[in-house]
């Protein structure tokens, strides 16, 4: 394991953020640390940075303790939002400034700087200062800099949220492609769902300073584990029903069921809904709005569930027609 | 952008504020005699021009021993504001509030009446009549003021960029010299120039403290002043103040070609 975290407390003075919280990474994994705000995701990252001190518990990088190491000895190098890029020295200074830290001659470092300049495709900007930058280009320097200390593990703390839409999905890919080559692992800490399920190798759902499911991002979005995480991903529909001899019952559904007997709601997301296949699932259409790539169609069933579909092109409904749609339930997903 | 018509009558105001009894001064200066009701004097002379260069104090010791005397009151004074800022601004510990109030009470406390207090300490410890013991009273003096300068600056320089820094390898000593200094800068520069003020025209102080072996300008100058030699006393006074903003632009000047030659690395 690259990086393992056991049974980690963490926080500020005498409010504990962290508690309890054991992680694993492995060489060269892309793992996103995912949580709405104030749910301990960034403190987790200062903490294995060094930033934010341990109260208990253990950290280890590559096989060695660095709980109580000081945030220079790490080797954890952390690009952050505001990407902090220093405003007297010059992008190429700033990109060679780990290795100015590491003893590396003046020419070397501005040559290593120079090649990675290239890479984030920002060559030829070396001599100019931060300040005269865009804000992604900034982002690509803050990036350069951190491939520059050449980190046992990068940790990425919300780093898109400041950029526009275009730009972030840019930046996504040009972080994934330096992943890859440099075969690095990463730690993503976003509150972006789309952003982690799309990018990362595994994701960890972080709430109230707690480990709530770490897994795929297949695995945490159709399988969540508890209904905080599958509320975080949002879009569900909740159905209540019951199960008997290992078969889940509810209005038009029904389905296989590995659980003892007794009353349940079972998760269900829209992709299960087909609208164009004739079932027994009764829903009558609300609403109808238009959204440039697609439609969103609202929809209540008999049993007054409410369903978000969203449907490519033309749309042959209209609004108080009744649908007789299929519900197909693969993976159930109960919940007491 | 239009001024204000009313900004410039004020610009002006100022301005004369300061030049126009400069100018009274630099005319004093060089008076024989200026019998009432004359415009402008009635003979000029050089005498105070010749006593201020030849005179019993030699001017060039004077200004030496003032003007390093002031400067270390200000860079000591400067690391003291540099060093409390941080530690009331960047870290929490207990009986925070009570050091950043603590470095205020030399204000409330009368210089004069403080000195005859001190001197008492000094004379114990044997720093009386000492160099050092007039750079310590200065010091106490000065620091309020550099502390209240550097704590505005270092709130909002704050410690980001040296986290930043100390992620990427480098040591807390080596992220404040490399990433928070340069941000420091102006804030040093506003605060050795207003601890070199304060020492440099400390007069009584300087006087009980340092017993008329340490010698200033500005000790030399009140006397002068008292004697009732308007034409002396004019001369030491532009003296006093020529010197200090030479110092100053100097000051400056090194500043600016410090930062200039990092621009330029």
């Amino acid at each position: 394991m690259k990086l393992k975290i056991e049974h980690l407390f963490s926080g500020y003075d005498s409010d504990v953020v962290l508690k309890d919280l054991s992680l694993e990474a492995a060489e060269g994994e892309f793992l996103s640390l995912l949580g709405p705000s104030g749910c301990g995701k960034s403190t987790l990252m200062k903490t294995i940075a060094g930033i934010v001190p341990a109260s208990s518990g253990r950290i280890l990088l590559d096989g060695q303790d660095i709980t109580n190491l000081p945030i220079h000895k790490r080797g954890t190098v952390v690009v952050f939002q505001d990407m902090r890029l220093f405003p007297h020295k010059s992008v190429a200074e700033n990109v060679a400034f780990p290795l100015k830290m590491q003893g590396v001659p003046k020419q070397e470092r501005l040559k290593t700087a120079e090649t990675l300049l290239e890479k984030v495709r920002m060559a030829g900007f070396g001599s100019r200062k931060p300040g005269e930058l865009s804000g992604g280009q900034q982002q690509r320097i803050a990036l350069a800099r951190a491939l520059a200390a050449q980190p046992k593990l990068l940790l990425l703390d919300e780093p898109f949220s400041a950029l526009d839409e275009n730009l972030r999905e840019d930046m996504r890919h040009l972080v994934l492609q330096l992943q890859k080559e440099f075969s690095m692992t990463v730690i993503l800490v976003t509150h972006d769902r789309e952003e982690a399920l799309s990018m990362s190798d595994r994701v960890a759902l972080l709430f109230d300073g707690k480990l709530s499911q770490i897994g795929t991002p297949r695995e945490v979005y159709e399988q969540p584990e508890t209904k905080q995480v599958a509320d975080y991903f949002g879009n569900c529909v909740y159905i209540p029903g019951h199960v008997e001899n290992g078969v889940f019952t509810a209005t038009g559904i029904r389905c296989c069921a590995s659980v003892p007997d007794g009353a349940y709601r079972i998760m269900l997301r829209p992709d299960c809904l087909d609208l164009n296949q004739t079932g027994t699932y009764v829903l009558q259409v609300e609403e109808i709005s238009f959204r440039g790539t697609d439609s969103l169609i609202c929809l209540r069933s008999q049993d007054g569930t409410l369903w978000k579909k969203s449907c490519a092109g033309p749309v042959a409904l209209q609004i108080g027609d009744i649908v007789n749609a299929r519900l197909t339930v693969t993976n159930p997903v109960l919940f007491p | 952008m239009r001024k204000h018509p009313l900004l410039n009558i004020l610009l002006v105001t100022a301005l004369c504020c300061i030049f126009l009894p400069l100018a009274v001064v630099l005319l004093w200066s060089v008076t024989g005699r200026w019998p009432w009701p004359g415009l402008l004097p009635e003979s000029y002379t050089l005498r105070t021009v010749k006593e201020l260069f030849f005179g019993s104090a030699s001017l060039p010791k004077l200004l030496l021993s003032s003007i390093s005397l002031a400067l270390t009151v200000g860079i000591l004074g400067t690391v003291i504001g540099v060093l409390t800022a941080r530690a009331t601004e960047l870290y929490r510990f207990r009986g925070k509030s009570l050091v950043y109030m603590g470095s205020f009470f030399p204000l409330l406390v009368p210089g004069t009446v403080f000195a005859m207090g001190i001197q008492i300490t000094l004379i114990r410890l044997g720093l009386s009549d000492t160099v050092t013991g007039v750079i310590l009273v200065h010091l106490i003096a000065a620091v309020p003021y550099c502390i209240t300068i550097m704590t505005d600056v270092t709130r909002s320089v704050g410690s980001k960029l040296e986290q930043q820094a100390q992620v990427l390898g480098a040591t807390p000593l080596r992220s404040f010299f490399e990433v928070t200094l340069p941000s420091l800068l102006p804030g040093i520069l506003s605060s050795v120039s207003m601890g070199f003020i304060l020492s440099y025209s400390q007069y009584f102080t300087t006087l009980m403290v340092g017993g008329g072996r340490v010698k200033t300008i500005a000790l030399v100058l009140v006397p002068y002043i008292q004697s009732g030699d308007r034409a002396l006393s004019s001369v030491y006074s532009v003296a006093f103040v020529g010197s200090a903003l030479l110092v100053f632009f100097l000051f400056e000047g090194t500043i600016h070609s410090i930062q200039k030659g990092e621009d330029s690395l």
